[in-house]
């Protein structure tokens, strides 16, 4: 392991050389502390509690760059567009921004979108605490995001407004054996109002890392919509992690929806730290072939008066492997805490396999905490009722296994997104899917 | 400096005690654990020589092992050199009659309904022996009903001398030496424990808990417990006393096994009231205990029932390895901590065997400041067709500066597995409160009531005098927990 860090130090070491000079004190104090971090930690490995089910072997047997120039703006992206999506979007090709794919106008009412690689030193002034704060990497993974900390999306949005189009940021991976490493920022105002939605993809059978950090902040009364869109090639990594900071009265609702990668991991960790603040997460995961998908939620209720729900649902086929990991931690003043988390699996295939863990820690009495989860088939009875009208037993299978699912999707407020993502998992689960008539 | 006689009495007292401890050291070796103290042990019970390289080998593991540090506990390391490893039961002094005995040890008898007779016992009272209630003569009975069933019922230690075969071919199959660091411990280590078969086809005449609360009460510290039910066999073993132990140990590492072939059942129901340490959380037992038991044939069914409200750590998973078909395995826990006492209990169903079910039902009360977590895993292995398993863990939070935690884990590998897992957290409401007592019942009785309604689905599974016991002993452990 010591091979795989030095080769990221080296190459931290070369490319701060190069930007140190053009950045601010304390980004570059953020870059050193996260960099001793990594030194120290490396990259997690099974015998870390958080991962014993996600063998990164594939990850730490690669040596990959990390991209520090520019973007070439040639690339044709129209394969990853989503036509009818209208949006602000912010490309980022290989971990770097590219302005010629961006549809960013000059100013956006209210919202202040940026690229964290091309910040000048007046931008710097002005960023968000969410950026400007004491990092907190939990693991290898971020602790390597944060020291490179070369690009990613700065949004903020002002008190009392509402974004009227929804931010759409896409990452993009087109070179062989590149790790892109975007850091992000949101930071909302006092009672405003954004949706975001995070997508990445990558060009079919490459090989390469996507080790993104997003910290988010919401002040009073605000409210994000945040989508995770996770469809990578099977040959690629992506790790994620996500810190949400929620103060009083504001809500965060989170969906991760995870149909492509070869490996996944969602690290999500939502802060409720005031009273009245509410989380929704939702996550979704269709995959099959070798993929691997590990979500990590852990939802923290430091005030009283909050809330989380929290759902997430899948489906496995042929080799895959899931792995939830759920916990809720309710702190002692978090009385009148409010709770519900669940996890819903249907495993089609005699090779895949699902690990599941919803945890509760709860140290306030006044609480109302529930967990389930669920590994199991489609139930007999609503198979027998599709046959009934005449649904041969394969297809009754697909729609209802589309249906299991699809609950998730319909929660997608977003419609060009939901429709393009459902028009996908339906051609999935419903025509292509051969392996269930075997089972 | 002068010396009066008044000065001299209360040292004269203590030279008697230092005098009848000193009686006994004879017995016990000095503290520490190496090589030679193992020997030594394996020596004075007269063991054969594989018996001995088998506790040398588990010595050897656990060597090499490091104290499990996953689970949510919170206690100081334990000084394994600090420990004496071999002591012949100690003799309690013999008491003249119960109005010696600590009346506060009494009012709990009282409360738990223990007969006046079987009080007498467990304080350590001279029993006469024409006494109605002769524990000897009705001990033998008992002795001669099993042996009459062909049922084998006897201290390890003695079965190792009487049917060294048996033991061999089964001592360490379900939790071998190198399982985990308590468990090597125990194999090294082990003073003594029980030892039960049951032939193929039989029920077992009696609850053998019956006679082990007549017989023996002293349960050692590092207890080692094997039970082999051969095919279409019945057991109902009950292990422990809901009154309260005061045990001078502070460090318990048991280990049982059970070993159910074809269409076997065993029954193994624990109640547990080590002493938890007082309210400030200083003493009590740590209980370190790993309990397993296999399914070995088809139609094979073991079942653990637990009541743990003793011990200051409780470190405890009963698990069962459902290796034959249409297994069942169960698993039954109310665990309560109060003051300081933490509990991280729980249990392993593996399905190996194809139609194997499991059920899981674990009630957690925290009160005071007591953390109590569930961990349980549930593992469907690929061969296991229609595994079932249902889970449901549910916490009762009583006082704000307790903790209620879950920490469930699945991993299913077969896709015809119907895996369920639920769990709630609640507090007993004022709502309910109220309405007891307005009804003109105590708060005390409410709350007890409450808990007792809160656990019932768990003191069904217990025999039945146990069950009564039990919920009054809930009663006694939450006292002064409420208002």
């Amino acid at each position: 392991m010591t091979d795989i860090i030095d080769h990221y130090v080296d190459q931290y070491i070369a490319d701060s050389a190069r930007t140190s000079a053009s950045l601010p004190d304390w980004l570059c104090a953020q870059k050193e502390s996260a960099i001793s971090q990594f030194k120290e930690s490396g990259f997690p490995t099974l015998k870390d509690e958080d991962w014993r089910y996600t063998s990164l072997k594939s990850v730490v047997s690669k040596f990959f760059e990390v991209k520090v120039d520019e973007t070439s703006g040639s690339a044709d992206l129209s394969e990853f567009l989503i036509s009818e999506l209208d949006s602000y979007r912010m490309v980022f090709i290989d971990g770097r921004f590219s302005q010629q794919h961006s549809n960013l106008p000059d100013a956006v009412t209210g919202g202040d979108i940026t690229a964290l690689g091309s910040m000048t030193t007046a931008e710097f002034e002005h960023a968000p605490q969410a950026l400007t704060q004491d990092q907190t990497t939990k693991h290898g993974f971020s602790a390597l995001n944060v020291a490179f900390s070369s690009d990613g999306y700065v949004i903020q949005v002002a008190d009392n407004t509402k974004l009227d189009k929804p931010v759409e940021i896409l990452f993009v991976s087109l070179s062989e054996n590149t790790a892109a490493l975007p850091r992000n920022v949101i930071q909302m105002g006092n009672y405003s109002q954004a949706e975001l939605i995070e997508r990445h993809v990558s060009k079919n059978g490459l090989s390469a890392l996507n080790n993104s950090t997003c910290q988010v902040d919401i002040a009073e009364g605000g409210k994000l919509d945040y989508y995770l869109v996770e469809t990578m090639s099977n040959s690629a990594t992506q790790v994620t992690s996500l810190n949400a900071e929620l103060a009083k009265d504001s809500t965060f609702s989170c969906r991760t929806l995870t149909l492509g990668g070869g490996l996944v991991r969602n690290n999500l960790t939502v802060s409720l730290n005031q009273p009245g603040a509410h989380c929704d997460m939702l996550g979704l995961y269709s995959i099959a072939g070798k993929q691997h998908v590990d979500n990590h939620t852990n939802v923290i209720h430091a005030a009283p008066h909050c809330t989380s729900n929290e759902l997430y649902k899948g489906v496995l086929d042929q080799r895959s492997r899931a792995v939830f990991h759920g916990r809720i931690k309710v702190e002692q003043d978090a009385q009148k805490t409010d709770a519900v988390q669940s996890n819903n699996n249907l495993l089609l295939s005699a090779n895949a396999e699902i690990d599941t863990k919803p945890q509760l820690e709860i140290y306030a009495d006044d609480v109302k905490c529930a967990h389930g989860a669920t590994v199991g088939q489609i139930d007999e009875t609503s198979l027998f009722y599709l046959r009934s009208r005449g649904i041969d037993e394969t297809d009754a299978r697909s729609l209802l296994t589309f249906a299991f699912v699809n609950d998730v999707m319909e929660q997608v407020e977003v419609e060009a997104l939901r429709e393009s993502l459902s028009t996908e998992l339906a051609a999935r689960l419903i025509d292509e899917n051969v392996s269930l008539s075997v089972s | 400096m002068t010396t009066t006689e008044s000065d001299l009495v209360p040292l004269l007292k203590r030279d008697y005690k230092e005098g009848f401890i000193t009686d006994i050291d004879s017995e016990t070796l000095p503290p520490g654990l190496d090589e030679d103290v193992i020997r030594t042990i394996s020596a004075k019970k007269n063991e054969p020589e594989w018996m001995l390289e088998w506790r040398l080998e588990g010595y050897k593991r656990w060597l090499e092992m490091a104290p499990p540090e996953w689970a949510h506990l919170h206690h100081p390391p334990v000084d394994f050199q600090d420990i004496s490893y071999f002591s012949a039961p100690k003799q309690k002094p013999l008491l003249d009659s119960l109005d010696e005995v600590d009346p506060k040890l009494l009012e709990t008898y009282e409360k738990l309904g223990i007969p006046i007779d079987e009080q007498k016992m467990l304080a350590g009272v001279k029993v006469a022996v024409d006494a109605v209630f002769d524990s000897v003569s009705v001990a033998t009975t008992f002795k001669e009903t099993l042996l009459e069933a062909g049922v084998i019922f006897c201290p390890i230690s003695e079965a190792l001398q009487e049917y060294p075969e048996l033991i061999k071919q089964y001592l360490g199959t379900v939790v071998p030496p190198s399982d985990n660091y308590y468990a090597a411990l125990n194999s090294a280590v082990f003073s003594d424990g029980s030892f039960v078969f049951i032939p193929k086809g039989v029920r077992c005449p009696m609850e053998l808990s019956t006679y082990f609360r007549i017989n023996e009460m002293n349960t050692g510290q590092f207890e080692r417990t094997l039970i082999v039910a051969e095919d279409d066999s019945y057991v109902s073993y009950l292990e422990g006393c809901t009154a309260p132990m005061r045990d001078e140990n502070q460090l318990h590492a048991a280990v049982v096994e059970l070993v159910a072939m074809k269409g076997a059942e065993i029954k193994y129901s624990t109640v547990q009231n080590w002493y938890p340490g007082d309210e400030d959380g200083k003493g009590g037992i740590y209980n370190f205990v790993t309990k397993r038991g296999a399914c070995r044939g088809q139609g094979a069914k073991i079942s653990w029932t637990q009541v743990e409200t003793g011990s200051a750590i409780t470190w405890k998973y009963p698990s069962v390895l459902l290796e034959g078909d249409d297994t069942v395995g169960e698993f039954y826990s109310v665990a309560l901590t109060n003051n300081y006492q933490q509990a991280d209990t729980g249990t392993k169903m593996v399905h190996i065997g194809k139609n194997s079910k499991s059920t899981i039902i674990s009630k957690g009360i925290s009160a005071g400041k007591g953390q109590n977590a569930y961990r349980g895993l549930v593992k469907i292995l690929k061969g296991a067709e229609n595994a079932r398993n249902y889970s449901q863990c549910d916490s009762l939070l009583m006082g704000d500066k307790c903790g209620a935690h879950t920490f469930p884990y699945m991993e299913v590998k077969n896709p015809s597995a119907i895996v369920e897992h639920e769990a709630t957290t609640s507090r007993i409401g004022e709502d309910q409160l109220f309405y007891c007592r307005q009804r003109g019942m105590s708060e005390e009785d409410a709350v007890s009531m409450i808990v007792n309604g809160f656990c019932k689905e768990v003191f069904k599974e217990l025999p039945m005098e146990f069950a009564v016991e039990a919920q009054k002993l809930l009663g006694i452990s939450l006292e002064g927990s409420v208002g």
